[in-house]
């Protein structure tokens, strides 16, 4: 018997269609359903690990305060020698199965699948949703696309990520947490107006 | 006639539409442009309100947001907002406005026979008069004083807008839109910078709104400034906090000049602000006079009035007066003639001066070396007294408006909050801005530069600096305003109009406190200016003194028979003007306090009827009630199903931390009490952590999961601490041993499968699996599928039954949840909530927060067997202690109701006492239920003597309701204290 379709933390509370104002430049926000992983070197072994999962993934693992990608799989920097790994989700355990076997020895990794939630916020306004709780600058003079951060917005602990120019934002957050965090962002977009997609 | 008041021609008001408005019920009307202060003297209307102490009729005293006197409740009902400046309240169309401190009308005020015993009300008199009978204090003295007292009444019920937070970040964050402001946010705006440029005004300019000359440079520079991409011009907004780290708050009123918010708005936002450098263009404050009878209605600040004039069109009187020490107020004297406005008299203090001979050759009446020594008329100026310095009677002067000016305070709360010291300027009689101690400059008036040219000189000249000193050099030049009178800054310092009989001359109109007050206190030995302060509250009121704090510190300094400089002013501190607690809460209000954490199971449980309870941030369910039952029943009913057949609880809140890495397991060895090397993979064991010194920080249990893999389980309460706990000492004590940690609460969704049938429960939903005792004996942990899902099963116990406990990959919690209670229809399952628990739990004695409170050792709590013998652990030498080690520590035992009467109710806190009336307390009750087993009211309690006391017969007390319940002594384990049902 294959895994049910499992459920995302969101689903109560994220329904497709709009809310807020009816404004002009509305935002878009969207779930991302991912298959996350925390990735922690062992001790002395950061090098060694940076090497395995390159040559596993072709995927770089980022300094502090940065991301990167390599085809579906992103990297994130969230402390020293630690990093989230995410990709499309397949099964459960599968890229924590993965990660596992490429870093046998080198590194701590565990699933984090549906501990987190991401909700990706998009639209010319998303900065100043973001700046009602986020107190990074996000700034294009001092932030921007790959560019990551590790906060707390409105109360709960979120992993920040800037995806695309747009600007479009990845926002990481614990999973049991992120009901409220919607409610937050929700209620904080409702000026300009929030197109809530379906999840991708 | 509408609005008598309102000049024919000039301001800066929409004279096209009419705004109608109403005042205690009178309906009149104004213009936009208008703040609620110009529509009320446009229609005439002088009297506003009633002082704080004596309710002294009061008047409009100012323009701005330093106004002490006109203080109004702006609404009605839920959004009734008091203490409003009726001098800022913007007005818009059906404003409703009320007077306040006054009963049972404004004209005709019962509490003004306050002023008729002043002599009882001196400074400082509630700390002396009402102290005897001190019973009187609380039930009658204070409650009369706060009536009389007081100021407007805060709405009743839920506030029904919305209010939010905002951070922002900048190069150059300018405070302040007047001439400096402006040319401060365009120099550093051209130069490239991120420039955020606030104004407490609804229209940007401040004092250039009265200067009609210059109007089309202020429109210029907002046309430049609206153009720069990088600039946000924030009206509407007053920055009233300098903190370190150049960090600034603001309150913005978004929608204070509308009726209510617009949809999907917002009332306030408040602002933090993250400024590389800061310009504080803030201005400067005219000061009052402390001549006697100065709060009556008609006494106003010279430039109030020329304010009033020149940008609201309205005439503040028909026929007026000016008194002054100083050659800029006689600005306000042309202006006011310029309107039409008759200027009686100019009353100068000082015996020449240039402003004399020019008003002279002007035309006017001006008294040199004279001074205004009373008011005739009570609600409103009749008339002023005029006398010479020099002796000799005073003369009337009939006249409905008297213009004061005692010269200009820079308005630097901000910088002196910075906190950088202000410096006295003895050539402006005022105080300046000290030097920077953090990065930002004062600017303009706000550093005693006074004149629009020279202002704007100075501000472009700060804009500039600011900018390169965040890393922007360069930049336009701007032109600046090019008509530049010298600034008239002459001034000779007059701070006092001292009373010949029993006027009172008021430094702080606000707080009723007299140049009169500020000598007694003096005289009573509260000479610093800090205890002055405290003492007549001089500068604690709502506009904290800004008209004529000042004018205090010099009244104090003459008592003292010193120099103004060496006495100085109280500090200042945010906030600079009054901010709404709605502001400062933003959205962290009601159930949005703190954010709700949801188990993932919370849509079942809501769906399925649970009532939820708040723990911490978490709700989760208290229990299950079914349709008719109430109280007890259904807690009862889901223990009753766990120990005779099976229920089904959701534990997914418990802390689960995941501890990998080849020294995971020494690791562990440190922090707990017992040993977790030697634990075979697929096992668990209960584990008892201590904190440095020597209390139990938190229990529960760990599994091995693998070689170099353990998951230790923590209560709810102590998910956090105890992960930080273990962070800190990996990181910092024991930098040198290979384990990561990880939280994985949220990952996995647990259920605790509890009861004689949770096997065959579990048996039917898990499939092949064998889930027997030479299988999955006590403590031992498998892998399953449940549903399709992976699953984890360890095989614990917190009930005291027959236990599983089965964890899933949070997205999946749902269909095992199902798949377990479908599995376990045959055999009764019901699902139990969190009360039922902790009825098992204390039946079990098991222990948990009321017992591992922080002041509890192992020892205390009847697990010193978990403190091994050999190794070390965190805790381990202060857990020896002899204090800790002393037998007389109360320690855990059970207690048991000896009546089966459930009305006679055993409670947690209740004392434990060897008779009724005995006084000593030899413990106290921790954790208390009903027992489904024993029937009766069962507990677990710490005493004196411990378990040695078993078998005795106590009295639990709980003398606030007056209860006496008598009790036995057992063991805490009521239930199966052989421990066989957890291995059957």
């Amino acid at each position: 018997m294959s895994a049910p379709e499992p459920r995302s933390a969101l689903s109560a509370v994220l329904r497709p269609g709009h809310s807020g104002a009816k404004g002009e430049t509305p935002v878009a926000l969207a779930e991302r359903r991912l298959a996350i992983v925390q990735l922690q070197a062992r001790k002395v072994q950061e090098a060694a690990l940076a090497a395995a999962i390159a040559s596993a993934l072709g995927l770089t693992l980022p300094p502090p305060g940065q991301a990167s990608s390599a085809s579906e799989t992103t990297a994130v920097w969230v402390q020293p020698g630690a990093w989230l790994v995410t990709a499309p989700f397949t099964a459960p355990g599968d890229l924590a199965r993965r990660l596992a076997g490429a870093a046998a020895g080198l590194a701590s990794v565990t699933d984090q699948t549906f501990g987190k939630a991401v909700l990706r916020l998009s639209g010319e306004r998303a900065r100043d949703v973001l700046a009602k709780g986020c107190r990074v600058d996000l700034h294009p003079r001092v932030f921007g696309p790959g560019r990551t951060a590790v906060t707390t917005i409105a109360q709960i602990g979120c992993v920040l990520v800037q995806a695309g120019e747009a600007p479009t934002f990845d926002l990481v957050v614990p999973s049991t947490l992120a009901e409220a965090f919607f409610e937050w962002l929700e209620a904080s977009a409702a000026e300009f107006g929030c197109e809530i997609r379906e999840p991708g | 006639m509408s609005q008598p008041h309102r000049l024919a021609t000039g301001g800066r008001i929409d004279r096209s539409r009419i705004l109608l408005f109403r005042f205690d019920g009178r309906n009149l009307q104004g213009h936009p442009g208008d703040t609620l202060a110009s529509a009320l003297i446009a229609n005439g209307v002088r009297l506003v309100g009633r002082s704080f102490k004596y309710h002294r009729p009061r008047g409009i005293f100012t323009a701005g947001p330093e106004e002490p006197s006109a203080l109004v409740e702006l609404r009605s009902d839920a959004r009734r907002e008091p203490n409003v400046p009726a001098t800022v309240a913007e007005l818009f169309d059906g404003l409703e406005a009320a007077s306040q401190n006054r009963w049972p009308s404004l004209a005709w005020d019962v509490g003004a026979i306050n002023a008729r015993f002043a002599r009882f009300l001196p400074a400082g008199f509630y700390y002396k008069t009402f102290m005897w009978p001190a019973a009187f204090w609380e039930r009658v003295y204070e409650p009369i004083i706060r009536r009389a007292a007081g100021l407007g009444r805060a709405a009743r019920q839920r506030d029904p807008d919305a209010y939010e937070h905002m951070h922002a970040h900048c190069d150059v964050l300018v405070v302040g839109s007047g001439a400096a402001g402006l040319a401060a946010a365009r120099a550093a705006g051209s130069a490239g910078a991120r420039v955020i440029l606030a104004e407490q005004d609804f229209e940007l300019g401040g004092g250039l709104l009265s200067e009609p000359a210059h109007d089309d440079w202020r429109k210029a520079q907002l046309a430049a400034l609206r153009e720069m991409p990088e600039v946000r011009i924030l009206p509407r907004t007053t920055v009233l906090g300098y903190y370190d780290h150049n960090v600034l708050g603001a309150a913005e009123r978004v929608s204070d000049h509308l009726p209510a918010p617009p949809p999907h708005g917002v009332r306030q936002r408040f602002w933090t602000i993250r400024a590389k450098q800061v310009v504080l263009a803030t201005g400067a404050i005219e000061r009052l006079i402390a001549f006697p009878d100065n709060d009556r209605p008609g006494v106003m600040l010279a430039s109030a009035a020329r304010t009033y004039a020149r940008r609201f069109a309205v005439a503040a009187g028909r026929r007026a007066v000016l008194f002054t020490n100083n050659d800029e107020a006689y600005q306000t004297a042309f202006t006011l003639a310029e309107s039409g406005i008759g200027i009686e008299r100019i009353v100068d203090s000082r015996e020449t001066s240039a402003a004399v001979e020019e008003a002279r050759r002007r035309g006017f009446e001006v008294l040199p070396a004279s001074e205004v020594s009373g008011i005739i008329g009570g609600k409103s100026v009749e008339a002023a007294l005029v006398r010479s310095r020099h002796g000799g009677a005073a003369r009337t002067v009939v006249a409905d408006l008297v213009c004061v000016s005692g010269g200009w305070s820079p308005a630097l709360h901000l910088a002196s909050q910075t906190p950088a010291k202000p410096v006295w300027n003895e050539k402006l009689a005022c105080f300046v801005p000290g030097t920077p101690v953090q990065a930002e400059r004062s600017a303009g008036a706000a550093r005693g530069v006074f004149g629009i040219g020279e202002a704007a000189r100075d501000g472009h000249e700060a804009g500039r600096a600011a900018a390169a000193a965040a890393g922007l050099e360069g930049g336009a030049t701007i032109a600046l305003p090019t008509e530049v009178p010298p600034a008239a800054t002459a001034i000779e310092a007059c701070w006092e109009v001292k009373a010949d009989g029993e006027g009172k001359s008021f430094v702080d109109l606000q707080h009723d406190v007299t140049a009169g007050d500020i000598r007694l206190a003096h005289r009573e030995g509260y000479s610093h200016v800090e205890h002055a302060k405290r003492y007549t509250t001089h500068g604690m009121a709502t506009d904290q003194g800004k008209t004529g704090g000042l004018v205090g510190a010099a009244v104090l300094a003459a008592a003292r028979g010193e120099a103004i400089e060496r006495v100085g002013v109280p500090t200042f501190r945010p906030y600079v003007t009054p901010v709404t607690i709605g502001a400062i809460a933003g959205r962290e209000t009601g159930r949005h306090l703190k954010p709700v954490r949801r188990s993932p199971l919370h849509a079942w449980h809501v769906r399925n009827g649970a009532v939820l309870l708040e723990t911490g941030l978490w709700l989760r369910p208290l229990y299950y009630p079914r349709t008719g039952e109430a109280g007890w029943t259904p807690i009862l009913r889901e223990a009753r199903a766990v120990r005779q057949a099976v229920g089904l609880c959701d534990v997914s809140t418990l802390g689960k931390i995941d501890v990998q890495g080849p020294d995971a397991g020494p690791f562990l060895d440190r922090l707990y009490t017992n040993t977790f090397s030697t634990l075979p993979a697929g096992r668990a064991r209960y584990g008892v952590m201590l904190r440095e010194d020597g209390m139990v920080l938190d229990d529960g249990t760990t599994s091995r999961l693998g070689e170099q893999h353990y998951l230790v389980t923590t209560t709810t309460a102590k998910a956090a601490e105890v992960l930080e706990h273990m962070e800190f000492h990996a990181q910092t004590v024991w930098p040198g041993l290979d384990v990561q940690l990880c939280s994985v609460t949220d990952q996995w969704a647990q259920m605790a499968v509890a009861g004689p049938r949770a096997r065959q429960t579990l048996q039917a939903a898990v499939g092949g699996r064998d889930l027997s005792n030479a299988a999955l004996p006590f403590m031992g942990v498998a892998e399953g599928v449940i549903a399709g899902a992976p699953v984890r099963i360890f095989r614990v116990s917190f009930s005291g039954e027959l236990a599983y406990e089965v964890a899933t990959p949070a997205g999946y919690a749902e269909h095992v949840w199902e798949a377990i209670l479908a599995a376990g229809r045959a055999f009764g399952i019901v699902p139990y909530g969190l009360e039922a628990m902790g009825l098992l739990r204390i039946e079990k004695g098991h222990v948990a927060g009321p017992e591992i409170n922080g002041q509890t050792t192992a020892r205390d709590l009847g697990l010193h067997r978990m403190l091994k013998k050999t190794g070390d652990y965190i805790g381990r030498v202060n857990a020896g202690r002899p204090g800790l080690m002393d037998p007389s520590r109360p320690s855990l035992v059970g207690i048991r109701a000896l009546t089966d009467d459930f009305d006679k109710r055993l409670r947690g806190g209740a004392h434990v006492v060897s008779a009724p009336e005995d006084r000593h307390s030899l413990g106290w009750v921790t954790s208390v239920t009903r027992s489904v087993e024993l029937d009766r009211w069962i507990g677990l309690a710490m005493l004196e003597g411990g378990i040695d006391r078993r078998g005795q017969r106590l009295y639990a007390v709980f003398p606030l309701k007056d209860e006496v319940v008598e009790v036995e002594i057992t063991s805490p384990h009521h239930v199966d204290p052989e421990n066989a049902r957890v291995r059957a």
